[in-house]
């Protein structure tokens, strides 16, 4: 049985500054199953909107193949877009419009009557919870206010693929979790979710399985579990403020397990054997040796190792992303349009 | 077709809310042709005295359709603005994911955009007659006159909207001194039977002058068939041209059908 999502060896080139091909997205091949939250992560620039553009048609593919629930995106793009909702980054949305307005068009633009539309924005508006700002132009509403009207927009006509770009991005936490729990509610009435993200703890929160993508290529695929656990085994990060007693227990414990690169903050730090949980003998062993402990943690492998693993680096924190943006070159189709 | 005339006028219906809540985004395209027309009719009152120049109240009246030419060609300028933020804020990707022909984004927006030049027209026309330029053509004459400003408005949004989506948003502001050079290379505020050399001969061939000339008859004199035909068939032609060369645009801009 064919998946929601089929994607094969697809591909987009843009013009580099010197007029070169630049892959965006480099040969990514992926599946996505009916019923499904799928989390496509990456940081900034790696190739996640590219990819989500060209799938919701907006964006036409330089090779290969992809087809959303049932269409070819190239040969049948119309009915590509009546089947799927799409929220797309940055919530465009017209400042000068109100919420039911914005709703009301949207509804007009999928074929509703004006009657049906306004009930139909109403609907919405209630459903996320927007009822008393509806009558408000856009220009008045929090940024999360705007991110669940332009998710009400994707919703007008219940379509079974849903497509979140970065639903989250630029939230203060209630915002992302409000969102988070509509994601769910959506996914649990059948609807197919296809959410890309920059946050590992969203991936790792909402996703039932998540692709990993980076300089345009999947490096990684899997359910969170299957993806931490190809990492290998948990680790203990170690901190003790006292040079001495920290110089015993890298003695000590370098010869019962192998030593790791501490992350910054951590004086030392253990990989495990697979499967160990348990932090008392370690504990132990450190107090036999008179050496004073400050903190000490278990870690389990994150979504952040499986990237380390594949790509080489950590993943970027938002800091990180923004300064990568501003040295990145611009990405520029052969139209001039330039795409994130 | 009705859903596709819906989609149209919804298009058009939200330019229009969008000028009536932010109004002041057309006083530019007021400012400059009243105060050209201000500077003009003081400057060349005596204009009128040529052996040949039309009967007129004044100069004033005479040029009041050229103002109106200007101030609507200005507002299909707008129009392709509008498409330019639309584009720029990513509203625009919100437009052409959802399932609608793509000749109705682009004929929404040409369509809203001929529907303010009524209203241009109309406060022009209430200019004229409070300085004593009465439109001659009665009630007849200002339909007629409200018409073609729609259409002359129409055509410039299409050519805007066509290079909004092809070109950054500085290309169309781009075409501002190129719309006045165009309307002075008409015969929008001389009358074309005293021009001579080449500026007879660009106005002969610039389809603004026969659009302007559609607009003033009306105005200064009343209805005049031949003129009213020539201006419509002129006008109308040039927004079918735009409007197919903006949807083609749109097509090429999104590659995708």
């Amino acid at each position: 049985m064919a998946g929601v999502i089929e994607v094969a060896a697809l591909q987009r080139m843009f013009k580099g500054p010197a007029g070169e091909p630049l892959p965006a997205v480099d040969g990514v091949s992926l599946r996505v199953e009916d019923g499904e939250v799928y989390g496509f992560l990456g940081p900034n620039g790696a190739g996640k909107t590219t990819l989500v553009r060209m799938l919701v048609t907006l964006l036409r593919p330089s090779g290969g193949t992809a087809t959303v629930a049932g269409h070819d995106i190239r040969r049948e793009p119309a009915a590509v877009r009546a089947a799927i909702g799409v929220t797309l980054q940055e919530a465009a949305l017209d400042p000068l419009m109100t919420g039911f307005e914005l709703l009301s068009l949207q509804a007009t633009l999928h074929g509703l009557r004006k009657e049906a539309a306004a009930d139909k924005a109403d609907d919405l508006l209630a459903r996320v919870d927007l009822t008393q700002a509806g009558a408000a132009r856009l220009g008045t509403y929090s940024g999360g206010m705007r991110r669940r009207l332009d998710l009400a927009m994707s919703l007008i006509h219940e379509p079974g693929v849903l497509f979140l770009d970065e639903p989250t991005t630029g939230l203060d936490p209630i915002s992302r979790k409000v969102l988070w729990d509509e994601v769910r509610r959506l996914n649990t009435a059948g609807t197919t979710v296809f959410l890309t993200t920059q946050y590992l703890e969203e991936a790792d929160a909402l996703a039932d399985r998540v692709g990993i993508i980076a300089a345009g290529k999947l490096v990684a695929e899997g359910t969170p579990a299957e993806l931490k656990t190809s990492v290998g085994a948990s680790r203990l990060e170690i901190t003790i403020h006292d040079l001495e007693t920290r110089a015993v227990a890298r003695d000590l414990l370098s010869r019962q397990r192998e030593l790791l690169d501490p992350p910054a903050g951590v004086s030392i730090c253990l990989q495990l054997e697979p499967g160990e949980t348990a932090l008392a003998p370690y504990v132990v062993a450190l107090d036999q040796a008179g050496v004073n402990v400050d903190r000490i943690d278990l870690v389990e492998p994150s979504l952040d190792d499986v990237f380390l693993l594949k790509t080489g680096h950590h993943f970027p924190s938002d800091s990180d992303s923004a300064e990568g943006d501003a040295a990145a070159p611009s990405e520029t189709d052969t139209t001039g349009t330039p795409h994130s | 077709m009705i859903v596709f005339a819906r989609i149209v006028w919804a298009i058009a219906k939200r330019s229009i809310v969008r000028i009536a809540r932010r109004p002041q985004s057309l006083m530019p395209i007021f400012l400059v042709p009243t105060m050209f027309l201000a500077v003009t009719s003081g400057g060349a009152a005596r204009a009128v005295d040529l052996p040949g120049f039309p009967q007129v109240e004044s100069y004033f009246h005479f040029a009041v359709a050229g103002a109106i030419v200007q101030s609507t060609m200005l507002g299909g300028l707008m129009t392709g603005i509008s498409t330019s933020i639309d584009v720029d804020s990513g509203f625009f990707d919100r437009l052409i994911v959802a399932p609608v022909p793509r000749s109705a984004l682009v004929l929404g927006r040409v369509l809203g955009g001929g529907v303010v030049a009524v209203g241009q027209a109309l406060l022009y026309l209430a200019l004229a007659a409070a300085f004593g330029a009465p439109v001659r053509g009665g009630m007849a004459g200002v339909a007629v006159v409200m018409m073609l400003a729609s259409l002359c408005a129409a055509s410039l949004g299409g050519l805007a909207t066509a290079l909004a989506l092809r070109a950054q948003a500085q290309w169309v502001q781009g075409m501002f001194p190129i719309v006045f050079v165009v309307i002075f290379l008409s015969s929008a505020f001389f009358p074309r039977e005293l021009l001579t050399g080449p500026a007879a001969a660009i106005a002969r061939y610039n389809p603004i002058s026969y659009i302007a000339e559609g607009i003033r008859e009306p105005i200064i004199t009343g209805l005049n068939a031949t003129i009213e035909l020539k201006a419509f068939a002129v006008a109308a032609a040039l927004t079918l041209v735009t409007t197919l060369v903006a949807v083609w645009s749109l097509r090429v801009r999104l590659g995708t059908d």
